[in-house]
C-alpha cells in the first residue's frame, strides 16, 4: 500500500511532457468528435431528434453516395498500389544511377508542393483537353466517375509511393539473392520473398490512400464536374447551407467515420503481426 | 544591435503599437456585414491604394458632419445562409448586412430586422434616406413595394437595394445563335449541338428557376402578356414549390443534368465559358458582364440572353438587423445612395445600381453610349427606370451585349420574377437538389 501510494505521488516528468499533447488531443479531437455526436442526434434547437437517421436510411440517394464514395476509394487505393509499386521498386531497387538519384524520387514527391487545388484544376483541364482532341468528349463532363478517380489516383500517388520506398529500401536483397539461386524464377522471387518482405509498406500505403479519399470533397466537385456527389460533398452542402444542416451533416460523417473505423480494422486483421509498425509511414 | 535586428523588433512593436492606438479613437463604431467583393476599394486592378474607398469617404463624410470619429468595422460573408446562422446565434451583432430579397423575406418574417424610416401610407422615405428618396429608381420602389411581408409591410420598410441583376446565359455566339439559346428549353434540346454545351449553377434556387420556367411552359404560354397583373400571374408560378412540383422539377433537372449540362459550378464558369469549356453559361447578369469584358480582352466574343420565357431579377439590400444603431445606419445607407457614391461602387462591382441621378446617366453614357459619328445605332428607353426622360443610343453591334445585361428593358424586366424564400419547403428543396446532384 505505502510503496503504490509512494510510487502515484512520484512526479513522472516524461510523463507530464505528454500533457500537451493531450489537452491538444482533447481540444482538437475529443471535443469536436463530442459535437459531431451531439449534433447528430439533435435537431437544429438542440432536442434530442432521430428523425434524421431514418430519413438519411431509407434515401436510396444516400446509399448510392455512399456506395459510390467507397466504390471510389476502393478503386483509388487498388490504381495507386498497381502504379506505385513498379515506381517505388525501381525508384528503391533499380538500377545503381536511378537509386543515387535523389531527383528522380523528388520528381514524384515534388506535386505535393504545389497547392492541390490548382492541381487539380489544371489536370481537370488537362485530361479534358486530352480527350476531346482524341475522342471528342470531355471526360470530366461525360464519364464523371471516370475522372474522379483519374483526379483521386493523380493526387494521392505520393503518399502511396512514399511508405513503399520507404519499405523497400529497406527490403534484405541477401532474401531475395538466396532465392534466386535456389532456383526461383524472376516470378517466384516477387510472389515468395519481395511481396512479403513489403507487405506493411503496401498495408500503410492502402491507409494513406483509401482514408484521405474517402473524406476528400474537392477533387470529386472538380473532376466531377460538381455532379460527382460523394459523403464529402454532401457533408459540404449541408452544412453549407446553414444552421439547421449540421444535423444531417454530422450524422454522415459518423457514417465515414464507420466506414474508415472498419477499414482500420480490416486492417490490422490482415496484419495479426504487427508488422505495420516496423515500417511504412507510420 | 544592429539595424536590421532594430528593424526587425520595431515591425511588431508598430504592429502593436497602431492596434492598441485604435483602441478607443473613435466615438462610434459602425460594423457593416457584407458580400465580399462588393464595394468600392479604391484599389486599382493591381490591388493598390490609389483612391479612397467608399468606407473611407462615409469616416470623414461622418467626421465633417457630425465632428465625431466613426469607425466603420467592415467584414464579408460568402452565403446569406452563413450569415443568418451568426446573427441567430448571437455570435455577431452587426449593425448592417446586406443579403439577399429571399433572406430578407425570412429575417423580416422571423422579426429579426430593424424598420427604416419608411412610411407605407405615403410610400416615402424620411429625411434620414433623403438620397434613396430622391435617387431611388422608380421602377426598383415599385417593385419592392410590391412585395409584401407577412406583417403587411412591404420590403422597403426593412430593406433599401444595394444592386440588383438577373439571370440568363452567357454564350458563344459563333456556337449558338440568339435563338438556340434565348430559351430555358435550350437546356432540355435534344440536338446533339446542345449535348454538354451548358452549365448550371451548383445552386439550388438558381437551378431551380430554370427548371420551373420548363415545367409549367404550357400554362406560362397560356399568359397574356398584355394583362396588367401579368407579373403578379408569372412570380406565383414562378414560386410555386409544393411537393408535385419538387418532383416535376427534380425529374427535369436529373434529365437536363444527364444531356445537356456539362458543369454544376459557381465561380469558375465566368472564366470556363472564356476558355470556351463549353458554350453556354447560366451566369448572374454582373458575372456575365464579367466574363463578356474578359473575352474581349483575348479578342473573343460573348453575348448574354434573357431566356424569352422570363427569368429571376434578384436584389441585395441594406438591412439592419434587431439592436443595430438605426442613426448611425441610416446614416450610411444614405451616404451609399448618393449617386457619386453609388456611381463608384457600381463602376467596381459590375451589378447594377438601384440609385439613378445625373451621375449615374453620365456614367452610363460614358460606358455604353454611342459615339456621335456612329450611324449604325438603336435607341433604347429607360425611361421608365431612371424616372425622367432617359434615352440612350447603343451601337449595334453591341446588341445583346454589356449594356442588356446591366439595363434590360422594361419589356423583359415585365417577365422576370422575384423569387420567394422556400419557408417550410426548403429542407424538401434541399434534399431533391442533393439527390439532383446524386
Amino acid at each position: 500500500m505505502a510503496t503504490a501510494a509512494k510510487k502515484q505521488r512520484r512526479f513522472n516528468f516524461r510523463g507530464s511532457l505528454c500533457m500537451p499533447f493531450a489537452v491538444f488531443m482533447l481540444l482538437f479531437v475529443i471535443f469536436p468528435l463530442c459535437l459531431i455526436v451531439y449534433f447528430a442526434f439533435t435537431d437544429s434547437s438542440g432536442h434530442l431528434y432521430l428523425d434524421n437517421w431514418g430519413k438519411i436510411f431509407t434515401d436510396s440517394t444516400k446509399w448510392l453516395v455512399i456506395g459510390r464514395t467507397f466504390l471510389i476509394a476502393f478503386l483509388t487505393t487498388v490504381f495507386c498500389i498497381l502504379i506505385a509499386y513498379p515506381i517505388a521498386f525501381i525508384l528503391s531497387n533499380g538500377d545503381r544511377r536511378i537509386r543515387k538519384n535523389k531527383i528522380l524520387v523528388y520528381i514524384f514527391i515534388l506535386p505535393m508542393w504545389v497547392n492541390f487545388v490548382l492541381r487539380t484544376m489544371a489536370l481537370r483541364d488537362m485530361v479534358n483537353w486530352f480527350t476531346s482532341t482524341l475522342f471528342n468528349f470531355q471526360l470530366t463532363s461525360t464519364h464523371p466517375l471516370v475522372g474522379v478517380v483519374v483526379g483521386m489516383v493523380y493526387d494521392y500517388l505520393p503518399f502511396a509511393i512514399l511508405p513503399l520506398y520507404n519499405q523497400m529500401i529497406k527490403m534484405d536483397k541477401s532474401q531475395i539473392e538466396a532465392a534466386a539461386d535456389l532456383g526461383a524464377n524472376p516470378v517466384q522471387v516477387f510472389i515468395k520473398t519481395i511481396i512479403p518482405m513489403t507487405i506493411p509498406g503496401i498495408i500503410s500505403a492502402c491507409t494513406m490512400t483509401f482514408m484521405p479519399t474517402m473524406s476528400s470533397y474537392v477533387i470529386a466537385y472538380y473532376m466531377g464536374n460538381g455532379k460527382m456527389s460523394i459523403i464529402g460533398t454532401e457533408i459540404e452542402a449541408y452544412a453549407g447551407s446553414g444552421t439547421q444542416g449540421y444535423n444531417p451533416a454530422s450524422i454522415l460523417s459518423l457514417v465515414m467515420l464507420f466506414i474508415i473505423g472498419l477499414s482500420i480494422f480490416a486492417e490490422k486483421l490482415f496484419d495479426k503481426k504487427g508488422e505495420t509498425r516496423e515500417g511504412g509511414i507510420w | 544591435m544592429n539595424p536590421k535586428k532594430m528593424l526587425l523588433l520595431a515591425i511588431p512593436m508598430m504592429a502593436i503599437g497602431s492596434l492598441t492606438g485604435c483602441g478607443q479613437s473613435y466615438d462610434v463604431k459602425l460594423v457593416i456585414y457584407n458580400w465580399a467583393d462588393y464595394i468600392y476599394t479604391g484599389e486599382d486592378e493591381e490591388g493598390n491604394l490609389t483612391d479612397k474607398s467608399t468606407i473611407t469617404r462615409f469616416q470623414e463624410y461622418y467626421q465633417e458632419k457630425y465632428d465625431k470619429v466613426l469607425k466603420v468595422q467592415y467584414r464579408t460573408f460568402s452565403t446569406p445562409e452563413i450569415m443568418y446562422g451568426q446573427i441567430k446565434a448571437g455570435r455577431i451583432k452587426p449593425d448592417l448586412i446586406c443579403p439577399s430579397d429571399y433572406m430578407i423575406q425570412k429575417m423580416a418574417n422571423e422579426g429579426m430586422l430593424e424598420k427604416f424610416s419608411y412610411n407605407e401610407s405615403t410610400a416615402t422615405y424620411g429625411d434620414s434616406l433623403k438620397n434613396f428618396q430622391d435617387y431611388g429608381s422608380p421602377f426598383i420602389k415599385e417593385r419592392f413595394s410590391e412585395v409584401k411581408l407577412n406583417d403587411s409591410n412591404s420590403f422597403l420598410t426593412y430593406s433599401v437595394p444595394y444592386f440588383w441583376g438577373t439571370m440568363g446565359f452567357t454564350y458563344d455566339p459563333d456556337y449558338f445563335t440568339e435563338d438556340e439559346i434565348g430559351t430555358w428549353e435550350a437546356l432540355w434540346s435534344k440536338e446533339s449541338k446542345f449535348q454538354k454545351q451548358l452549365s448550371l449553377k451548383d445552386s439550388m434556387r438558381d437551378s431551380y428557376v430554370t427548371a420551373i420556367f420548363h415545367v409549367y411552359k404550357d400554362e406560362i404560354a397560356q399568359l397574356d402578356e398584355e394583362s396588367e397583373t401579368y407579373n403578379q400571374q408569372l412570380t406565383e408560378i414562378f414560386n410555386r414549390c409544393d411537393d408535385n412540383t419538387l418532383s416535376l422539377v427534380e425529374a427535369a433537372l436529373k434529365e437536363a443534368s444527364r444531356t445537356t449540362v456539362n458543369a454544376f459550378e459557381v465561380d469558375e464558369g465566368k472564366n470556363e465559358i472564356v476558355k470556351g469549356t463549353y458554350h453556354a453559361n447560366l451566369a448572374w447578369s454582373g458575372d456575365a458582364i464579367y466574363a463578356m469584358d474578359s473575352a474581349e480582352e483575348g479578342d473573343k466574343r460573348l453575348n448574354y440572353a434573357l431566356p424569352k420565357e422570363g427569368s429571376n431579377v434578384w436584389f441585395d439590400g441594406w438591412c439592419m438587423p434587431k439592436g443595430a444603431q438605426v442613426d448611425v445606419a441610416e446614416e450610411f445607407v444614405n451616404f451609399i445612395s448618393n449617386p457619386e457614391i453609388a456611381a463608384l461602387n457600381m463602376n467596381a462591382v459590375g451589378y447594377t445600381s438601384p440609385i439613378v441621378g445625373t451621375e449615374m446617366w453620365d456614367l452610363v453614357n460614358d460606358w455604353y453610349a454611342a459615339d456621335e459619328e456612329e450611324t449604325d445605332t438603336y435607341s433604347v428607353d429607360l425611361s421608365f427606370y431612371f424616372g425622367e426622360d432617359a434615352i440612350i443610343d447603343i451601337p449595334t453591334s453591341e446588341k445583346g451585349r454589356q449594356f442588356d445585361a446591366q439595363y434590360p428593358t422594361e419589356e423583359v424586366l415585365k417577365k422576370c420574377c422575384m423569387m420567394n424564400d422556400f419557408g417550410s419547403q426548403q429542407e424538401k428543396v434541399q434534399d431533391m437538389w442533393l439527390r439532383v446532384k446524386a
